[in-house]
């Protein structure tokens, strides 16, 4: 306790809370802008920690990774292309909410669940961080399917329309992840010799085309000299209230440990999170056909997840020295830069230091409240222009959004065939989320499918019989049969109700 | 109902070449028989079945529903196209005339296609936004756009 409030007293000084000041509204503005990641941010900031103190050093860029997560909601709901890879799965629900007229409330609810997320998994970290970083441990290859596997049973929630499409959209979704690298063998699988497939396929060029794009396509039909704007001019952040966070707060409750938890996890990070939060909370719902179509819950969850997900991220960086996402490995780099060798060692021997940086991060969590107002405010801005202008803006931050993540054209390409097809998969049913949902885990289900049936030299009785794995599978199976469980009560209920 | 049946026969011929290209990839010992190629033949069996299916359903479901659909459709096709058209004229000069002025391409042709008129907005704004974008990323974020060959390179590297 006594390391905790001299930790709490360090990150108080005037430079360090000006420092998460700094960081957390640059990480808005970061996070803001699509093909800036968390990672990149933190890379921008790193030249300028050079001289600096390292735990100073550290408080910053641990604040722009907090304010990075939570600007990437910002043009996922209103213009439907994701700031970062951890807002996917806010533009399902954010943006429909942003053409319902509802955008200042999707994004002072994005804001609010962002803020309590990170407090949440901050708070629990600073206290439960070692243990928790020893269950972390004992996940091998058959509970990161299990995981994946209760990630896909989400598209039990998102059929609005035929649940085959859906089912079929997240099976595209799967194939599109073989495409590239095989991590175990080491193959290129379906790259026709061209340097656009030999890398993979990335969600966030295609989850960019096929949302983003796809719209502005269809947009292209409606001339915009006669549209109504006052959608647009309606636009004015809304926080969460006392009663809704009140009707919320199991949602949020589970969001912000399903986030802290998958942080934890080495090699799974914010987006993982947010979309097994999603997944979980169209699972749990009382009205999962709602899910998609702009529903504050659709925001809530992974809003929560990815920013809790950030306190979970930092405890196997800090307590054994392993990143367990891009961000992380950067931070770990500028601890080591700045002469500290992150893990178990480090808590014996610097304990305040350490606890210094949780404390900064409720700090930079705090100050999200503030930066997210004037942030959103910015961006509210092109939100009230006409479409004709709003159009081409989107147009090229899709371009520079796909184009940054690995400066090659050929993610630019990919983004513009996702945009034709996600056009298709609008007019004829099929769903996008479910095939982003399929690209997104396709990747952990093979690889560690795969590794558990080695494992068990094929057998896949090895893969259910696992304590932590095996409740999880019965979970996936209970998720998949849920819709016609719920078909056969409510069928027995209204028989009887008749009779 | 023909254009959602010409779809679900494309995504599956294209499943199908998928399905048999992933018969050439080299056996390894490695994994023994869930090699590079069983995940892929495990997911693209699935896809053509599911796809199957729903085409059969469509079938079964008749022409009539779909006949206003259709209709639609033919004016959206056409703005697909165009736009596409737009965007895969600035891609593949970009690499002559570098981000800039792709971007001017990109939002002059959008301006145009979303219903803009007026010339001389169209004119300025197009300018502008391709400016600010190209300082931005270029610039302040450190994005590394494409700068093009010859005099756009030159220019390019006045603004980025």
């Amino acid at each position: 306790m006594g390391h905790i409030l001299s930790g709490f007293l360090f990150a108080l000084s005037p430079v360090n809370l000006l420092f998460a000041v700094l960081g957390s509204f640059s990480g808005i503005l970061f996070g803001a802008l699509p093909g800036i990641s968390s990672a990149m941010g933190v890379v921008l900031l790193l030249p300028f920690t050079h001289g600096m103190n390292g735990i100073t050093a550290i408080i910053l860029l641990v604040s722009n990774f907090c304010g990075s997560t939570m600007g990437g909601s910002t043009t996922s709901i209103l213009f439907a292309t994701p700031g970062t890879p951890e807002a996917v799965m806010t533009v399902l629900d954010g943006y429909q909410l942003h053409k319902k007229g509802q955008g200042g409330k999707a994004l002072g609810i994005a804001i609010s669940v962002s803020v309590i997320g990170g407090l949440i998994s901050t708070f629990v970290m600073l206290f439960l961080c070692i243990p928790l970083s020893k269950v972390a441990l004992k996940f091998g290859p058959a509970e990161y399917v299990s995981l994946a596997l209760l990630g896909l049973a989400a598209i039990s929630g998102l059929g609005h329309g035929s649940m085959l499409k859906t089912v079929a959209s997240c099976i595209i979704g799967l194939i599109l992840a073989t495409f590239g690298t095989d991590e175990i063998t080491g193959i290129t699988r379906f790259h026709f010799n061209s340097t656009m497939f030999m890398n993979g396929i990335h969600f966030i060029p295609v989850m960019i085309g096929a949302f983003a794009l796809s719209e502005v396509f269809m947009q292209g039909m409606k001339k915009s000299e006669t549209q109504d704007y006052s959608v647009a001019k309606r636009l004015k952040v809304e926080f969460m209230t006392w009663a809704e966070f009140w009707h919320y707060k199991w949602l949020i409750l589970k969001s912000a440990l399903i986030g802290m938890f998958i942080g934890i996890l080495p090699g799974t990070g914010g987006t993982i999170a947010s979309v097994l939060a999603y997944s979980e909370a169209a699972r749990s719902s009382k009205y999962p056909e709602k899910f998609g179509t702009g529903i504050l819950d659709g925001v809530i969850a992974p809003e929560t997840a990815n920013n809790a997900s950030t306190g979970g991220a930092m405890v196997p960086t800090l307590t054994l020295g392993i990143p367990g996402s891009g961000t992380t490995a950067v931070i770990l780099g500028a601890f080591i830069m700045h002469g500290m060798r992150p893990g178990p060692l480090l808590f014996m021997t610097q304990p305040t230091l350490l606890y210094a940086v949780f404390i900064s991060m409720i700090i930079a969590n705090l100050l999200l409240f503030f930066g997210g107002i004037y942030g959103v405010k910015a961006f509210a801005q092109v939100a009230r222009l006409k479409y004709y202008f709003q159009g081409p803006v989107i147009l090229l931050l899709c371009f520079v959004g796909s184009y940054a993540l690995s400066n090659d054209l050929g993610s630019v390409w990919i983004m513009l065939i996702a945009g034709v097809v996600g056009f298709f998969f609008k007019k004829y049913g099929f769903s996008v989320a479910g095939m982003v949902l399929g690209l997104v885990l396709g990747e952990m289900l093979e690889e560690n499918l795969r590794k558990a049936l080695i494992i068990s030299t094929g057998k896949w009785s090895g893969l259910f019989l696992r304590p932590i794995a095996g409740p999880i599978f019965l979970l996936c199976l209970l998720a998949i049969m849920w819709p016609v469980i719920k078909k056969q009560i409510e069928k027995k209920s209204n028989s009887k109700r008749t009779a | 109902m023909f254009g959602e049946l010409i779809f679900h026969a494309l995504l599956f011929v294209l499943m199908m070449f998928l399905f048999i290209t992933s018969f050439s990839f080299p056996i390894l010992n490695i994994g023994g028989k869930l090699g590079a190629a069983w995940w892929p033949q495990v997911v693209l069996t699935l896809g053509m079945v599911l796809l199957l299916v729903s085409a059969i359903l469509l079938i079964r479901k008749g022409r009539a529903a779909f006949d206003e659909k259709e209709r639609i459709e033919k004016k959206e096709i056409i703005s697909l196209a165009t736009s596409s058209l737009i965007f895969i004229v600035a891609l593949l000069s970009i690499r002559t005339i570098g981000f800039l002025v792709s971007a001017w391409i990109i939002v002059l042709g959008f301006m145009i296609q979303l219903g803009a008129r007026k010339v001389w907005v169209i004119a300025v704004s197009s300018v502008v936004i391709a400016l600010i974008f190209s300082l931005l990323f270029g610039r302040f974020m450190m994005v590394s756009l494409p700068r093009g060959m010859g005099i756009f390179r030159a220019i390019s590297y006045y603004i980025y």
